[in-house]
């Protein structure tokens, strides 16, 4: 069993290759997991629990069940076989297709039906060009409906498939495939994309986490209107080399609750469309001007900010444990299992200021992130 | 009333199971000391349809 372990905050973080999972645990705890899973013996470990830690009889057994249960769980995660390649499939007339330009790069995505359209294009309609036969693109992106599956391909070789349940994970992978042809990479150059928004000003950038509804497009957008500019909304990719968030060029959704509060920021929202996400859920886009002829954007994290807005309640920020912070952003993020790379995003977290932002009010939620970045939290 | 409760504990093991789903963790408290397992998303995910609760 492969795995990395890091010492913060008098815990240890421990991340395992085979499951791509990260436990986070208890010195004390840890050193029994350790010899568990290196094969001690469990006579010699129940001797090892009660001389060090004095442990009774059925406390240790307890520890031992607790690592059996755990070792179980890192195995079973481990064993998942990736999926098999689909094969070449044919192209057919009538698609949508568009040009999707930015940094520079041109970039083909074509979607064989409308429904699949709605799902992807209206996020990227500021990026977009309709086709024409004088341009071509060294990618395409092809989006095709089969037997109710989405399917997803770059130059004619399958990057997935999902349901339509799963709609976020599909645009959540167009996204990334995206981002890797505007930027000219892959995967594997990225330690991690969180589920975030960003800001910045000068050189630094402030990562907004949060769950979806929590505020954190809005408290960009309210940013932007007061020095601070949007490096990204909702998917924010962090580059391994550089340790920098890069900027990524999407619309940023505005929910229908919160249309009337912003739309005396943001005049033009009366007049963009109106989509949904499902029956409950209806959101307009709002799209950052020029987006198309702007080169990517790479900026150093400042901190990292778990944002909450209240309609009625205390505007403050408070500093958290990075421990608090890694339970609460690694099951909501996509981090590289590439082992080089787990370790530099773990030395990343770890070296950023963690804090909780709660605000009610928009011109304190200025004051309190002016204050972060100069420096007076 | 014994299906009764078998109904209720099955519906609380769902929930339950749910609930790890969600949050994609698996934790304890032991004489030792508490332990936290997380998992990253498999694949990178825009928003979900549903908000969620929030931090």
């Amino acid at each position: 069993m492969e795995f990395i372990v890091k010492n913060i905050e008098s815990k240890k973080v421990i991340w395992f290759q085979g499951a791509n999972q990260y436990l986070i645990v208890d010195i004390p705890f840890y050193e029994v997991f350790i010899r568990f899973i290196n094969g001690v013996k469990i006579d010699k470990l129940m001797l090892f629990c009660k001389d060090k830690y004095r442990l009774s009889s059925d406390e240790a057994k307890e520890i031992l069940y607790c690592s059996t249960q755990l070792k179980l769980r890192l195995q079973n995660s481990d064993s998942k076989m990736s999926e098999k390649v689909y094969s070449k499939i044919s192209s057919e007339s009538d698609w949508f297709s568009y040009i999707y330009s930015f940094n520079f790069k041109e970039v083909n995505v074509q979607f064989s039906n409308d429904k699949l359209r709605e799902i992807i294009h209206p996020k990227y309609i500021h990026i977009s060009d309709k086709i024409d036969d004088n341009r071509t693109c060294e990618n395409t992106i092809v989006f095709l409906e089969i037997q109710g599956l989405v399917v997803l391909q770059l130059n004619d070789e399958l990057i997935g498939k999902w349901t339509f349940d799963e709609i976020h994970l599909v645009q959540g992978k167009f996204a990334m495939v995206l981002l890797n042809c505007f930027n000219d990479t892959s995967d594997e150059n990225w330690m991690a994309v969180l589920h975030a928004s960003t800001i910045y000003k000068r050189n630094e950038s402030i990562v907004f986490l949060g769950e979806s509804g929590s505020g954190k497009s809005m408290a960009s957008l309210l940013l932007s209107l007061n020095g601070y500019k949007i490096l990204v909304d909702d998917f924010t990719p962090v580059d391994v080399a550089t340790k920098k968030v890069f900027s990524f060029p999407v619309g940023t959704s505005i929910k229908e609750s919160m249309l009337k509060e912003m739309k005396p920021f943001f005049p033009q929202l009366e007049y963009t469309l109106l989509h949904s996400k499902d029956s409950k859920t209806k959101f307009k886009y709002l799209y950052p001007l020029g987006w198309s002829s702007f080169h990517s954007i790479h900026k150093e994290c400042k901190a990292l900010v778990f944002i909450k807005y209240n309609r009625i309640g205390e505007n403050k920020i408070l500093e958290i444990s990075k421990i608090k912070a890694l339970e609460y952003f690694i099951p909501d993020s996509w981090i590289s299992p590439k082992k080089e790379n787990v370790s530099v995003f773990l030395d990343w977290v770890f070296s950023l200021p963690c804090y909780v932002l709660s605000y009610s009010d928009n011109e304190q939620l200025v004051l309190l992130i002016d204050k972060l970045n100069n420096n007076e939290v | 009333m014994m299906r009764k409760n078998k109904k209720k504990e099955m519906q609380r093991e769902i929930s339950r199971r749910a609930c790890m789903k969600k949050f994609a963790k698996y934790t304890a408290v032991t004489a030792l000391g508490t332990f936290v397992l997380l998992s990253p998303k498999k694949a990178q995910a825009s928003s979900p349809a549903t908000p969620g609760g929030g931090f």
